[in-house]
Formats: C-alpha cells, structure tokens, sequence
C-alpha cells in the first residue's frame, strides 16, 4: 500500500472514530469534524507548527496532521488522540478567556522565563486531559505514550512527564520511563507531587496552574534543558496557539489575586506541611515572593501595563499593540465613567414638506413648486395660480439637552511617563473623561503635546473611541510642558458647538505661558484667553502643583475664566474626573 | 492478596476509627481492645500473648502522639482483612509495624491523608504488606520494593531535603529576574 493510501485509511477510519470520540465525553457536543490535513505542509498553513494536532479556541476547530500520524505509526489511536483534542475544547483550556488566565498563572511563577508559559500550560493541560480519559473514560492512553516513546528524544522534562504518568496510572516503573539514564530520586519525588497535583485539581484546574509551573521550573531553567525538553515534547503542543487571532480579551487587567495565592511550590510545601497545620505565616512563606503590594491604579488593583501587554502578545502574537494600550486603559476607566454634564441647545432638526401655499411675485423664483402648481392648473399665472412648498421642523421642542464636546490637552513632556510602561494616572484621567463624554454622545479632541518637541492629536472633534484613545495613550517624552499653540487651531475661531477644555500639566505650564526657550514665542497668553472664549465651554487646567507656587500667573488665568485645580500625587487625578461633572455641572 | 482489594478495603475503613480515643466508653473506641484483636486473629493465638497486648499506660503513652495512634487504628482494620489470616505473621512483626514504622511515618502524614489521597493509600497497604512480608499478587518482590520505594512519604522527604538547597538558589535566582524586570518596568525614563 502505498503512502498516500495509507493516510487515506487512516482519515477513513478516524472520521469514523471522530462521532465516538465526542461521545467519550457526553453525547450532546456539537463540534465540527477536525479540519482534516493529508500532508504537512497543508498543516502548516493551518497553523499547525511541529505537533500533529492542534486546536483552535477561536473557532472551535482541531486541525490533524494526518501525514505526521502515518509517521508516528499512531494511525490505531484515532479515538484517543481525538477525545484528548475534545478535551481541550470541553474540559481544559475550553475557552479563550480561561486559556489567557491559566497562561497568566502560570506566568507570574515563571517570572522571567515567561516564554515557556504556553508549552507548562499545555503540558498541564494534557496531564488533566489525559488522565480523564485513561482513568475515568477508559480510553487505552498508555499504549500511545509507549509508541510516541519509540521516536522520542529522552530528555529530564520528558522522562519526568512518564514518570508523571507511571504514578498517576499505577504502573509498573519502565512502562512509560524507559530511559533509565534520566532515572533518579529526585525526578521520582517531583513525579509524585505532580501526579497528586493533577489529581487534586482535576476539577478546580486553574486553581493548580501555579503549583505546576513551580514543579516544572527547575527542568526549564537553563536554556540547554528547555530547548532539549521541547525537542521532546514538540509533536504533543497542540494548544500553545489556541488562543491566536482571538483579538483582545477582556477581563485580564486587574491582579489575579487567586492566581498569585495559588503559586505555591509544592515540594516546600510537602516539606513544611507534612505531619501538621500551616499557620497562615507559612503559608505566605511557602508563596513564590510575589509583590502583591505591587499592583498599579486605582486601588493598586491593577497590573502593570507592559505586563498586560505582554501578557495578551503571548495569547496572540499578531494582535495589535495599539489596540492594547486602549483595551488596558478603558478597562481600568470603565468604573470610574462619569455623568457626563449636559447643557442645553437648540435643536437641529431635520425639516420636513407639509404643504404648498401661494407664490407671490416678491419669492424667490427657485421656490416655486411647478409640478404641483401643474397639477393645480395647467394654465400657470405667475403670482396667481403659482404653489411654493411649506417645510416644517420635525421638532417641536423649542430646546434639548446634550453634552459639550470636549476638548482634552494632556502634557506629555519629558517628566511623564510612558503609559505603556508604566502605568500613567493623567491617561487615566484623559481616558475617563473622554470616555464619559463619548459616551454621552459628546465629541472628544484630545491633544498629547511635549514641547517645543512634537505632538500628537486627533483630526479634529472626533467621535471615534479608538481615535480619541490612540492619541491619549501614545507617548512623546520631550520638551518640557503642554504647548500653548496647540488649542490654536480648533480654537482660532469662535466653536458652531461649545466645547470645555480640560488641560492636565504641572507647573512647568507658567513657563510655556511665558515662552520660554521657544524659538518662535507668540502671546500664550491671549492664545489662551482667546481659546477659552471661542470654546463657549468652561476651561479647567489640572496641575499637578502646589496652589501656592506662580500666584501671580494664577490669578491671571482666574480672570480669564479658567479654573485650576490642583493634584498632589497623581492618584488624586482620578478624584477629579469624577468631580469634573458633579461639582461643577450637575443641575 | 491484590492491593487493589486491599485499597478498597482500608478506603471502606469507617470513620470511627479516626477517633481520637483510648478510653473504654460507651461509643468510644477501644484502642487496646482493637488491637489485642488483631494481634490473636492474626496470629491465630487466642489464648496467649497476654504480655504483648498494650497495657492501659502503653495506650495513654501512645495517645499523646494522635497521629501515630490513629493510624493504628486504621492499621487495624486493613490488618483485620481475612487476607492476613494464615500467613504466619509474629507478633514481633506485628509490633514492629504497629509501634515503629507507623510512629515514623506518623511523622510524616496525617491520618485522614492515609484515606483520602490515593498515593497515601496505597503507601499504606504497601507498608503494611511490607512489614508482615507479604508480596502482592502479581509483583515480584523487587517490584513491590520499588513500587512502595516510590510511594514512600520518608523517601521523598529525604529527598526534597537534599534537593531543598538546590531549589532554594533557584528560587532566589527567580526572585532576583523577577525583581529586575519588575524594576525595568517601573523605570520612568525607559523609552520606547
């Protein structure tokens, strides 16, 4: 039989395994049939990347490298090698939200070999996966391990991953760990602490992402072992990608509190636990040294950005960091959005025909409706028997209530912080009151600017969330304060819509107002008295200052009509967005 | 005699003799009682051994130690398993098992663990098996040695010390990354 008609068989006889291999888990999934590749190169392109099965979580699709299995001689285990792919669907990860908090789990114990954090998850994963279908399903699993063991490269890691399995199924030593070079006490010892782990947590799995991790660190370490351990385990990744293309996922920006509880080596924990109660003071010292008074934000409940940044890019390398840095902030705004302060405006309605009336020779010509004036009489008399069209406004109302645009200016000179990095207070301050006003159907300008230096902006008022957002959450580092000229160009002439304007600063501000190191200095000071005017809004300036520093250059904005308000820490930035509305517009 | 029988059986061990008590009161278990049964069913000497049954002091002496004393108790119940009967176990074996391995291993494990976890378990019946000299059925006895080598509480506690300083540099190399990049990311000045 030739190759090719071998693969075939093999499709025929899986295809037929595939209706059993779900009902191995229950008789009401309904997932669609694998994507079936007959060569590896076809595989690749499915995204498949060294293993012969794969799963997607994006569109719940398993991807088989038929050709691979004819390879490996693993054409008999169709049920099994199928039930497990299920597995990763029904049972672990089984979703992309799940999947993005086992990974970020076990991240927090890998902490600076974060690049092995998707091949510990997957290998957890199919310790749980296959030790239901062995133990509870009675799918025959050892016979596939002992075939993979034929091709396999020995490695520590892999031994330890038999050995894992000779505990966990109760057999005989050498059944599955049959390089006895790799033999050793210590590796039998981690072996019995994983085993009891997976069986532990077979139920609560994310709950035992950490305690995992903390066992397989040792084997990953070094670089010569990890590459050696993925030589071995290359064929079985089959979820390390699951999660690719699936776009941001939400609900990852606060601290995993859980999730840091759970990163516990237990090896010290056997060793402290054994014969006795933890007090809660061993428990803490068990913990893998984690910084829980490390988090950032409001509450410090938040991760740092670049963490969840390079949290999401494992998760899905070809997302789009913009669209991260805006994820990140809007969530941590989402909380904190404020009503936003209405006033109220003429309505501008659409008109509508009502009728026709009598044109008189004092109209306009072009006013004259000639097919009705036709139908109204086939001999037309100008002035006589002529018709004009009457419109009416669609709305009766003589004034409505809706929210001032919002013109937003956020310094972002040398001293601010890269909000990519680091988490960014005035971002999140711009962020909420962008997003307030959006919300409320209010058009945001927002406006970063380091100068003299450069600057960033939208096109004009924009209605665009991820608009406004893109220039809040970029960063420029350079000059010195917030640049005056900015609010020239959307200010240079009195707004058809008022506007507020809400500029965030230090201290430094007094000296752009007064030109200074500018090598084309203009009046800031009638710049901004005029832009405050031709706004029709209020102004406000946040000042991460002292209300005693520049009396002088204060007064002088108050009399223009501008208001300051004054931040100590940074912190104090988000009391003021919320304080924005309520103390100033709120009827 | 299969471990697996007797897995099942100890799992079916009620949880009266997880009790903390040696006293002879109504619904409380009698520790001596349990054990002066098992020493002459075992041993098939009913009459005897007056002089190895534990006296009232050996069993206050033994209570102050719960752990140990529970896990006589369990002892007790996987040993009265009609698999023991007729195999020539002594007494000196009985109480080697009963006052020395199980007072060591106590050290090691809580009682409920020997009932709950699976490798806890099975390391339970496997001492006990080891202790009377007794090789399950369809192991040789080098199988079974090593079968119980690797369950063994004492044995990976031995190494998990050992290995403990190894795993303590490791740790403070992990601490020490983490606290670099922790740093890197705070870095106010750090630029695109």
């Amino acid at each position: 039989m030739s190759k090719h008609t071998k693969i075939k068989a093999i499709h025929q006889q899986w295809r037929t395994d595939w209706t059993a291999a779900k009902k191995t888990w229950s008789n009401y999934i309904k997932l669609r049939e694998p994507l079936w590749c007959f060569l590896t190169k076809d595989a690749r392109l499915a995204g498949l990347t060294g293993s012969f099965a794969m799963i997607r979580l994006t569109d719940h699709r398993i991807v088989i490298d038929l050709e691979q299995i004819y390879h490996l001689e693993l054409g008999d285990y169709g049920l099994q090698i199928l039930a497990h792919e299920i597995g990763h669907h029904i049972y672990t990860p089984a979703n992309l939200y799940d999947n993005a908090l086992l990974l970020s789990r076990i991240r927090w114990v890998m902490a600076g070999m974060e690049d092995r954090a998707p091949m510990v998850a997957n290998i957890y994963e199919d310790l749980l996966i296959n030790d239901r279908l062995q133990r509870t399903k009675e799918l025959d699993m050892i016979s596939i391990f002992q075939q993979l063991n034929k091709e396999t490269t020995f490695s520590k890691f892999w031994m330890l991953y038999m050995r894992t399995y000779e505990y966990l199924w109760r057999l005989k030593r050498g059944t599955l760990a049959i390089d006895k070079k790799f033999a050793s006490p210590v590796i039998d010892a981690d072996a019995s602490l994983i085993a009891s782990l997976i069986r532990s947590y077979a139920k609560n799995w994310l709950d035992g992402g950490g305690r995992f991790a903390a066992m397989l660190y040792p084997y990953l370490m070094e670089e010569e072992d990890y590459d050696k351990s993925r030589v071995s385990v290359r064929v079985l990744l089959d979820a390390e990608a699951a999660g690719k293309d699936a776009g941001v996922i939400s609900g990852l920006t606060q601290i995993d509190l859980d999730g840091i509880a759970g990163a516990i080596d237990p090896r010290t924990e056997a060793l402290q636990q054994e014969g006795k109660d933890l007090t809660g003071q061993e428990v803490m010292a068990i913990t893998l040294g984690i910084n829980l008074a490390g988090g950032n934000g409001p509450e410090q409940r938040y991760l740092n950005p670049g963490v969840y940044i390079d949290l999401q890019q494992q998760l899905n390398p070809n997302i789009d960091k913009q669209k991260l840095v805006n994820n990140y902030y809007k969530e941590v705004a989402l909380p904190h959005l404020i009503e936003f302060p209405v006033e109220d405006k003429k309505p501008t309605g659409l008109t509508s025909m009502e009728g026709t009336e009598e044109w008189n020779v004092s109209d306009p010509v072009e006013q004259i409706d000639w097919l009705e004036t036709a139908i109204y009489s086939p001999q037309i008399i100008p002035g006589y028997n002529t018709l004009r069209r009457i419109y009416t406004p669609d709305n009766d109302g003589e004034k409505e209530q809706a929210p001032l645009d919002i013109y937003i200016g956020v310094d972002c000179s040398g001293s601010m912080r890269n909000p990519v990095r680091n988490f960014s207070w005035p971002i999140l301050a711009a962020s909420i009151i962008g997003l307030s006003a959006l919300r409320a159907g209010a058009k945001v300008m927002g406006c970063l600017s380091g100068e003299p230096g450069s600057y960033l902006e939208t096109k004009g008022f924009s209605s665009s969330e991820e608009e406004v957002l893109t220039v809040l959450t970029s960063y420029l580092g350079t000059g010195y304060a917030f640049g005056i000229n900015r609010l020239k160009k959307p200010f240079e002439q009195p707004l058809e819509t008022k506007a507020h304007i809400v500029l965030v600063s230090d201290d430094d501000i007094f000296a752009m107002l007064n030109g200074r190191n500018l090598r084309e200095p203009s009046d800031h000071w009638a710049l901004i008295k005029t832009a405050l005017e031709h706004a029709g809004g209020e102004g406000i300036i946040v000042l991460h200052s002292k209300e005693d520093w520049h009396p002088e250059e204060v007064q002088r904005l108050r009399e223009m009509g501008w208001q300051l308000f004054y931040v100590t820490n940074e912190a104090e930035l988000l009391t003021f967005a919320a304080a924005f509305a309520k103390e100033k517009y709120k009827q | 005699m299969k471990v697996y029988d007797l897995i099942d059986h100890l799992k079916k061990c009620p949880p009266d003799f997880l009790q903390n008590s040696v006293g002879q009161g109504r619904g409380k278990l009698a520790t001596q009682a349990l054990i002066a049964d098992i020493f002459r069913k075992v041993t098939g000497n009913y009459t005897t051994l007056a002089g190895e049954i534990p006296s009232t002091q050996d069993i206050t002496k033994l209570s102050k130690k719960k752990e140990h004393l529970l896990a006589i108790h369990l002892a007790c119940w996987l040993i009265s398993y009609k698999g023991f009967e007729g195999r020539n176990i002594s007494i000196r074996q009985l109480k080697h098992y009963f006052y020395k391995e199980l007072a060591t291993v106590s050290e090691y494990v809580r009682a409920n663990k020997w009932l709950e976890e699976e490798d806890r378990v099975e390391e339970f019946v496997r001492l006990a098996l080891q202790s009377t000299s007794i090789i399950p059925d369809g192991e040789t006895a080098a199988e079974a040695a090593d079968r119980f080598a690797a369950l063994s509480t004492i044995k990976r506690h031995g190494v998990l010390v050992k290995s403990k300083s190894a795993y303590d540099r490791m740790m403070k190399i992990r601490k020490q990354m983490a606290e670099k990049k922790a740093r890197e990311a705070a870095n106010p000045y750090s630029r695109e």
